[in-house]
């Protein structure tokens, strides 16, 4: 990848401050936040589908609102072709926001039950025109301005026999969108996701989930965006359905050469439609990689279990599998060390150190992964990580001591 | 075979609404043997929750109502219990496990209180302070004795006195007994230091916990059919696996039958014995696990098999089913699966397909039964 990506963050960080209680406010004890995303560096090139994979609470959908500006990042740079959108405000963040857009998690709440399908797909559209209009209308007034102000000098000019300025060439103001324009614009959209003609006069309630999300598609794609975050955009339809979504969301891209990242818990929806895949695990990447690589030869310990425990639609092939213990742990103010080490199996000394570096895995291209232990890991047989205990950490705590450690993180 | 716990013959549900009624469930037969777990899938608005819910006599009625068929549960017509008699029914004859955790157990109540309230109900069915359900012809037993005050029944432990009828009958369990059955059963669903749960309410505990809580209180009143409604859609995969993981282990303990409703063929596959596929309200193809999943025999359960994304993009298109699933207020002539069939043919769109008839047997006799007019041709599709 010599190109400048679509999209790039580093390091990003968004926390969510709780309240301080009195007492915490009278102790003086600083306010706590929640660590929803913590310190992510990503890229997304133009065309390419990232899917990003975790459980609920690891802070894949604050990061989605943070890449499209729908939370204020709290550190770290978020780069859109090259620049700074962290910084964008006014007009220039709203101009922005046709370049990237977003289908949110929930195809009921996400559509105005009052606004029929053609004002609902319809409205970026509007938005977008108008913003253009008022931008226009204020370049016409600087150039008006400039010209005023030639006509005066021209005045001076004509006395002094000077040759004159000439005027500066008003722009052109495109025209208000209309009614007619708009329902004729919002009409050829609709057949790209496979919405009947008809469906422009309804309302949202009228249509099934997989209807649903074929409009908040729509409206997302009605401005022709660079990059579409699409949340969890199957989780609430069936296979049937979803397939029908998801193979439009490739031809799609494939037409006209759309990135997507794809927010999901479905590693399914993600083997199929993803070209590369980041696991995000309480706010931190474990492991970013091809699709390929990541599914069928994980690296990281946790990728590992999160892949064991897909259930496999195949009676034949039930099996015991490496089962994670425990629950998610809290996000208000986590110790330092990988997140990851309270639920795995491998967990050394080192791992509760320090944050483990995103860095490129030993003897795999383009592979990314987090973790202190990670290659040794993933190179074990896969029947001591079907043991549930934590029977291989401590027995085996030989190898790791030679490798060094992690490289102290900065 | 030993008399299976549960049968449901020929049950038609229909909603009452505004336009007329809608038939939610048309004409499904089904039984689950002892010890054995029927998994009915099917895609959203197939009547697989009206099912499921139908068979305890949970649907509001109205706007629900029952309008034919028999649901024999224990040799019991449960159609025809009156409504005041169904609580004995559920809890310990059927447990039910709900999808969200969160709307089916009480926000002010605490963890403990929940629990120990199905488990005081059993103690007291057993002690003969309530009425209960043994099933048979005489399904209810009234012998019991008025419930006592409840100081009396959480201090002292009350020795029935006055005349007690046949069977055996134990003594109430006091308060100290009633907390260590609770710390029993959810050690049982796999909860490490259930003591420190006790006293939190259900919106402090996480949703494979509330999960494992609402499994725990439909255990603790011991049911002999569980019926489980979509119980691990709204967790994460590797809660998932943990409680699907509990759910098989429990099976084996406490040799439960399990009417296992879900969406997720993965998680189907992994739990079910027996599998039912639900279509518009009826059931299209039923038959032991691995047969339907290996040589479907209903072109509907071929199409949601193929539908499951396990392919790169690479590979090309996934294999979707056009349109969705019919509106039950105007579904189509003949059979209701015929606009999205790629089988389809004149007779289909005319002629309802046959009823449930066996088209094969597995090796051990067990009966694979569909219900479409072409069962033979759906393997050849491509």
């Amino acid at each position: 990848m010599t190109e400048s990506p679509l999209l790039e963050t580093v390091n990003l960080v968004k926390r969510f401050p709780l309240p301080r209680s009195i007492s915490e406010f009278v102790g003086g004890r600083p306010a706590r936040s929640i660590h929803a995303v913590d310190g992510v560096s990503l890229t997304i090139a133009a065309g390419e589908t990232l899917g990003l994979i975790g459980e609920s609470g690891s802070g894949k959908t604050t990061l989605g609102w943070a890449l499209a500006r729908l939370h204020e990042t709290t550190e770290g740079a978020v780069r859109f072709e090259g620049e700074e959108v962290t910084q964008f405000s006014g007009s220039r963040l709203r101009r922005w926001r046709s370049r990237i857009q977003i289908v949110f998690q929930d195809p009921v709440g996400s559509l105005d039950p009052r606004l029929r399908v053609w004002q609902i797909v319809g409205e970026p559209i509007r938005v977008q025109a108008e913003l253009r209009r008022r931008d226009a209308l204020a370049g016409r007034r600087r150039v008006t301005r400039a010209n005023r102000a030639i006509r005066r000098e021209n005045v001076g000019n004509t006395r002094l026999g000077k040759p004159l300025q000439p005027l500066l060439p008003l722009p052109e103001v495109p025209p208000r969108l209309g009614r007619a324009e708009l329902r004729a614009r919002v009409r050829s959209i609709l057949p790209t996701v496979g919405l009947p003609l008809e469906s422009l006069d309804q309302y949202p309630h009228e249509f099934s989930g997989g209807g649903r999300q074929r409009i908040s598609l729509a409206r997302a794609l009605s401005v022709d965006p660079k990059l579409v975050i699409l949340d969890e955009p199957t989780s609430a339809l069936d296979v049937s359905v979803q397939a029908q979504i998801l193979n439009r969301l490739v031809e799609l891209q494939r037409e006209r050469g759309i990135a997507f990242l794809l927010i999901t818990h479905n590693v399914a929806a993600v083997r199929y439609v993803a070209d590369r895949v980041a696991v995000l695990y309480l706010g931190q990447l474990l492991e970013v990689g091809e699709v390929r690589a990541v599914l069928e030869r994980p690296i990281h310990p946790y990728t590992k279990a999160l892949l064991a425990a897909l259930p496999t639609p195949d009676p034949a092939r039930r099996r015991i599998r490496y089962r994670l213990t425990g629950d998610i742990p809290t996000l208000i103010d986590p110790p330092p060390g990988c997140r990851f080490a309270p639920r795995c199996p491998f967990v050394q000394p080192a791992c509760r150190v320090a944050d483990p570096p995103l860095r490129p895995a030993a003897g795999a291209s383009g592979h990314l992964v987090a973790g202190v232990r990670a290659e040794e890991v993933g190179a074990l047989p896969p029947e001591v990580l079907l043991q549930d205990a934590r029977g291989p950490s401590t027995a085996g705590p030989d190898a790791p001591a030679g490798e060094g450690g992690p490289a102290p993180v900065s | 075979m030993t008399e299976p716990v549960l049968s449901v013959e020929h049950l038609s549900v229909d909603y009452q609404i505004a336009t007329g009624l809608v038939r939610a469930v048309d004409d499904v037969s089904l039984t689950i043997p002892t010890g054995r777990v029927v998994g009915i899938v099917g895609e959203t608005g197939c009547g697989k929750s009206t099912l499921a819910q139908a068979i305890p006599r949970l649907l509001p009625e109205p706007p629900a109502r029952i309008a034919s068929g028999r649901i024999v549960f224990r040799g019991t017509d449960l159609v025809g219990v009156p409504a005041r008699r169904l609580p004995m029914v559920r809890g310990t004859g059927i447990g039910m496990i709900f999808q969200e955790p969160l709307n089916s157990l009480n926000p002010a109540i605490r963890v403990y209180d929940q629990l120990a309230e199905a488990v005081l109900i059993r103690r007291w069915r057993e002690a003969g302070i309530l009425p209960s359900f043994r099933g048979g012809p005489e399904p209810f037993d009234y012998s019991h004795r008025p419930l006592p005050r409840p100081s009396e029944v959480l201090s002292k432990p009350v020795v029935p006195s006055g005349p007690v009828a046949e069977g055996p009958r134990r003594r109430l369990p006091g308060r100290s007994e009633v907390r260590k059955e609770v710390l029993e059963f959810l050690r049982l669903v796999r909860i490490q230091d259930p003591e420190t749960i006790l006293d939190r309410y259900p919106h402090e505990l996480s949703g494979g916990m509330r999960q494992r809580i609402m499994i725990a209180m439909a255990l603790s009143e011991r049911p002999s059919l569980l019926i489980a409604d979509e119980p691990t859609s709204a967790l994460d995969v590797t809660i998932q696996a943990q409680v699907l993981t509990l759910m098989k282990e429990l099976i084996d303990e406490a040799h439960a039958s399990i009417l296992f409703i879900s969406h997720d063929f993965g998680v189907i596959a992994e739990i079910a014995d027996d599998l039912g596929v639900m279509y518009a309200g009826r059931l299209v193809e039923l038959g032991p696990v691995a047969e339907v999943f290996r040589s479907p025999r209903h072109p509907y359960t071929r199409g949601l098999l193929r539908a499951i994304p396990e392919r790169y993009k690479s590979d090309g298109p996934l294999a979707a089913i056009p349109g969705s699933v019919p509106n039950l207020a105007r579904l189509p002539t003949g059979c209701r699966y015929h606009p999205r069939c790629p089988l389809a043919r004149e007779v289909c769109r005319v002629d309802p397909p046959p009823d449930l008839a066996p088209v094969g047997r597995t090796a051990e006799g067990q009966p694979h039964r569909s219900a479409c007019h072409f069962p033979e041709e759906v393997a050849g599709l491509p």
